[in-house]
């Protein structure tokens, strides 16, 4: 299914890049959507707020483009397959090691999406805001 | 030196692309120069090729400058097929362009056209076999035969995507268990040659693990910790491992991530998911699961599945989803476990029609039958 993404700054206390996704995320895409923010992590992209008020669905393969997101603006190098990542628990990224990353956040999420992210117990590595304007508050 | 943007010869690399994307629905394939203009392709006419951006993108370079970039989006354009008519696809771009800086034209684009087919042809037959054989590999992997156990209907229902996927499943008896079985269904994120890889490697690690642990989630940390530590993976898995003593139809179950598998009661009570799913497999290093437990009565069932049922998808771009799933069990639940898992399964097909499936789908189904001792 089609995923838009929609790439908008924002200037809070720090420059934010708003991505929103509209659509479904699923295997078909998830690729796209991490090398799209490979690309504005190089242009300079430091703040990323993912908006998902329009994200209808997300397969597992989404799970994993959430979870290269945030190695990417933590800036690790390009996934290697063979290579791997650590642990996200093992580089203090998640909010059980007290110390969750802040570089990417969520808004907007819906129900359906909220479900996965809890499920598979990915929520835990985001600060998640109801709207927009919340999120970019609190920045 | 590398031609300006305004000297690539866009109606000449059109055509080299047109035949391409043509040749898969839904394919948007475009070439940009180096300053990431689009000179040719599936662009809109303010020159955006995808707004999600490129799944895949090439370098095109003439002695080794580079002149552009050739990239494909849409459904299946990260299939081993469609990298491989890329690869071919760039070098031919190049061939083209730098033919056509230094002088040569005429007979370039034939000399291109002619280049590409036969080198994407070629190399397409390779990759489509060697995805068949990848994926009757990994059917041969995963569906091995159930064990056959008296008091209990096992039933199962396999089918990888057309690209290798990660889904497995297991039935076996438990090592030094004689009277008890472990249960096992799992999906590793992602898709490709890397989650089929992963999937056969996890699959024995979790059964080894079932075997010696003192129970499903002791057997879950274990496969984790082994996962996060020693084989680090840029993708995850959601797994479910149960275990079911045999005479008395007791149930651990523990799950990292996955679908809640459903009961069925006999008694015409309502179906219900069973337990909560924590975290997933090789993402954190602890888990922190718990068993959950619970007793197959005589008639019960129960139902596990992978996500390839609930996300099926129809032509009018709607998901199988929950609440189909649930319909569908709950006029097929007086049946046998072959019966349901059939149910299922047709109700999927029937579902998607003609829509090709995008992931794999997995139906397990246990029924302790009346005469169980």
């Amino acid at each position: 299914m089609a995923l838009e993404t929609t790439v908008e700054r924002a200037e809070g206390r720090v420059p934010i890049t708003i991505v929103a996704l509209d659509g479904e995320l699923d295997a078909s895409n998830f690729e796209g959507l991490t090398a799209a923010v490979r690309d504005l992590y190089e242009q300079g992209t430091r703040q990323l707020l993912l908006d998902l008020t329009d994200l209808r669905f997300m397969a597992s393969s989404g799970l994993v483009a959430l979870h290269a997101i945030v190695r990417i603006m933590h800036g690790e190098a390009a996934p290697d397959a063979d290579a791997g990542w650590n642990a996200l628990h093992t580089v203090g990224l998640d909010a059980a090691s007290g110390s969750a990353q802040t570089e990417v956040q969520l808004c907007g999420v819906q129900p359906a999406v909220q479900r996965v992210l809890d499920r598979t117990g990915l929520s835990r590595l985001f600060v998640t805001h109801p709207d927009r304007a919340t999120a970019l508050a609190a920045f | 030196m590398p031609a300006p943007a305004s000297r690539l010869d866009r109606e000449r690399i059109a055509r080299v692309l047109g035949p391409f994307a043509s040749a898969t629905p839904g394919l948007r394939v475009w070439f940009a120069d180096a300053e990431g203009r689009v000179v040719a392709g599936d662009a809109d006419p303010a020159g955006v090729a995808d707004p999600a951006g490129p799944a895949i993108e090439r370098d095109v370079r003439v002695d080794g400058v580079l002149v552009g970039r050739l990239a494909v989006s849409g459904p299946d354009s990260t299939t081993p097929a469609v990298v491989a008519a890329l690869d071919a696809l760039a070098l031919a771009l190049a061939d083209i362009v730098g033919a056509g800086e230094a002088g040569v034209g005429g007979s370039v684009e034939a000399e291109g056209g002619r280049f590409l087919d036969a080198a994407s042809s070629r190399q397409l037959d390779a990759l489509e076999a060697d995805v068949a054989l990848g994926r009757q590999q990994q059917r041969r992997i995963v569906s091995i035969a159930l064990p056959d156990v008296p008091g209990y209907e096992l039933a199962s229902h396999y089918e990888p995507a057309r690209e290798i996927g990660g889904d497995f499943y297991e039935l076996f008896r438990l090592r030094g268990h004689g009277r008890s079985i472990g249960i096992v269904i799992a999906d590793v994120t992602g898709k490709g040659i890397a989650a089929g890889l992963l999937m056969a490697f996890s699959r024995p690690v979790i059964h080894g693990a079932l075997d010696l642990a003192s129970g499903p989630a002791d057997a879950l940390e274990r496969t984790n910790r082994i996962l996060v530590e020693e084989r680090r993976s840029t993708l995850f898995i959601t797994g479910l491992a149960a275990t079911l003593e045999l005479r008395t139809g007791a149930v651990l179950l523990a799950n990292a991530g996955h679908e809640c598998p459903l009961l069925v009661p006999a008694d015409g009570g309502a179906i219900r998911a069973v337990g909560d799913a924590g975290v997933m497999l090789g993402a954190f290093r602890t888990l922190a699961l718990d068993d959950t437990a619970l007793t197959l009565q005589p008639g019960d069932l129960l139902f596990l599945y992978t996500d390839g049922v609930t996300d099926a998808r129809n032509l009018e771009g709607d998901r199988f989803g929950d609440d189909r799933l649930l319909a569908t069990l709950e006029a097929a639940r007086a049946g046998s476990a072959e019966d349901v898992v059939g149910a299922v399964r047709d109700a999927v097909d029937d579902f998607q029609a003609t829509v090709e499936p995008a992931d794999d789908v997995t139906i397990v189904a246990v029924r302790r039958t009346d005469d169980a001792r």
